[in-house]
């Protein structure tokens, strides 16, 4: 069988010194594998090279057996990566900022049915009204997100989550300024990602233990 | 009576959609939707869109303190004075293109989106023109008078500047990306970008010198749609290779 995911001896460079050093992995569906390192080790560089925003010096990384560049375009229509970055816009609300993530790639399973209506697909905002509800966010759906706190500029980005469909998850630090409360809910999104069949790769700090998921982890020096 | 295979219009809409799965989004509501979305963005930060407008008529106007309020002078430099202070009021506002997008995180979540990175360039491209080069061209003709260009030319001073301004937001666009993520890229962008847009200057204010002086402007027009067609092909392309090459070397 072949891997969902699978890095092959990816090395990068950094001036002189090694950041990465062949780094080999295997990620197949129903499976997390749980990047760990000290700051600096290149776990976000790691993640940035296996989702192609970043350069590897040698090495390659193959999706569902067929290696990256040619894999590309298939690769991004079934992956969700959050990144540092939020990827969310200060001068637009949260409706907003997640119409056109939701437009694109709607995951309709989320809402109990197997695909969307047109109508449901021409105005997505009653699903993300109810993703957003689900992560807390009921009260401040009209308001520009530079005036929410770090931990609810999280919440707008982890919404995604659930409003778009990806088999394989790439999150960077995804509980950073996050509360209790917001890493149970990420907890439990990925052991339903999981159990659903999906792949998870990420980082985090933070402690995130699983009732039913076997976490596979990968040290980076 | 009705047969099985009729379907109810709407449901038999979203089974298309549905079987084209994740090409669901048409390249045209693609376009609309980034379109709408960038548009919101400006509007809701409008300093970033008013600084050029504002600095094209303050330009523009303190011409005739400078030159001197002579009606022949000013006529005989206003085709000139126009099209640069348009040129370089474009060129200020190339810098905020991308980069907002660029460090709130956006411009990774597009790159990786799966969608064409050249179309969400062109709505960018659109956008920024509709908020920089409509401005200057609804401006004009208040600035042409003020300038004592005859009022035959005015005309062909609106339709070069049509052309012209979504010409200059093009090309700007390949220097914008190629700058992604540098410190005090102005310079630099400029560098890049004006040598390129002399050609678009050049057939611009040759227009309008020539509606002034009642000769056809018809060649020089010509000439400048045949730029923006240049420029319409090939910008939206290089721009998109620059930005993922700068979002992947810019960490």
């Amino acid at each position: 069988m072949t891997a969902l995911l699978k890095a092959d001896a990816v090395t990068v460079w950094r001036g002189d010194n090694v950041l990465l050093d062949e780094i080999s992995f295997i990620l197949n569906g129903g499976q997390v594998l749980l990047v760990h390192g000290a700051n600096g080790s290149g776990k976000t560089t790691l993640l940035r090279v296996v989702c192609g925003l970043g350069y590897a010096d040698e090495g390659t990384v193959y999706w569902r057996g067929e290696s990256m560049p040619k894999a590309t375009p298939r690769f991004n229509q079934e992956l969700l990566y959050l990144g540092h970055r939020s990827g969310i816009k200060g001068g637009l609300t949260p409706i907003e900022n997640l119409a056109l993530f939701t437009a694109v790639r709607p995951n309709a399973s989320a809402f109990g049915s197997t695909q969307l209506s047109a109508a449901e697909l021409a105005d997505v905002s009653p699903l993300i009204k109810h993703a957003l509800g689900e992560l807390g966010l009921q009260s401040v759906l009209d308001i520009p997100c530079r005036y929410l706190s770090a931990g609810q500029q999280r919440r707008v980005s982890l919404a995604r989550l659930i409003l778009q469909s990806a088999v394989l998850w790439i999150l960077d630090e995804p509980l950073t300024s996050l509360d209790k409360n917001g890493l149970d809910w990420v907890r439990k999104q990925i052991e339903k990602h999981v159990a659903g069949g999906g792949a998870v790769l990420l980082t985090t700090h933070a402690a995130l233990e699983f009732d039913t998921v076997q976490v596979n982890t990968l040290a980076l020096a | 009576m009705r047969s099985p295979d009729q379907h109810d219009p709407e449901v038999s809409g979203s089974q298309a959609l549905a079987s084209n799965g994740d090409a669901a989004m048409g390249i045209l509501s693609l376009l609309v939707m980034m379109c709408r979305r960038e548009l919101l963005v400006a509007i809701r930060n409008p300093g970033q869109w008013l600084n050029p407008v504002l600095f094209f008529v303050v330009v523009v106007s303190l011409f005739p303190l400078g030159v001197g309020p002579s009606p022949a002078t000013l006529a005989l430099i206003a085709p000139g004075v126009l099209w640069v202070s348009a040129l370089l009021a474009v060129m200020l506002s190339l810098d905020a293109l991308y980069s907002s997008d660029f460090a709130d995180g956006t411009l990774e979540q597009y790159v990786l989106s799966g969608q064409s990175l050249s179309l969400i360039v062109l709505a960018k491209v659109l956008v920024h023109w509709m908020l920089s080069g409509i401005p200057l061209l609804l401006l004009s003709p208040l600035l042409a008078m003020l300038l004592h260009l005859p009022g035959s030319a005015v005309g062909v001073l609106m339709l070069s500047l049509l052309i012209g301004s979504l010409t200059l937001s093009l090309i700007g666009s390949i220097g914008a990306a190629l700058t992604l993520g540098l410190n005090q890229a102005g310079v630099l962008l400029s560098l890049l970008v004006l040598p390129l847009t002399v050609p678009v200057l050049i057939f611009g204010s040759a227009a309008v010198s020539a509606a002034a002086s009642d000769l056809s402007a018809t060649g020089q027009l010509w000439l400048l749609a045949a730029l923006l067609a240049l420029a319409a092909s090939l910008a939206p392309l290089t721009a998109a290779t620059a930005l993922r090459n700068g979002v992947a070397s810019n960490p």
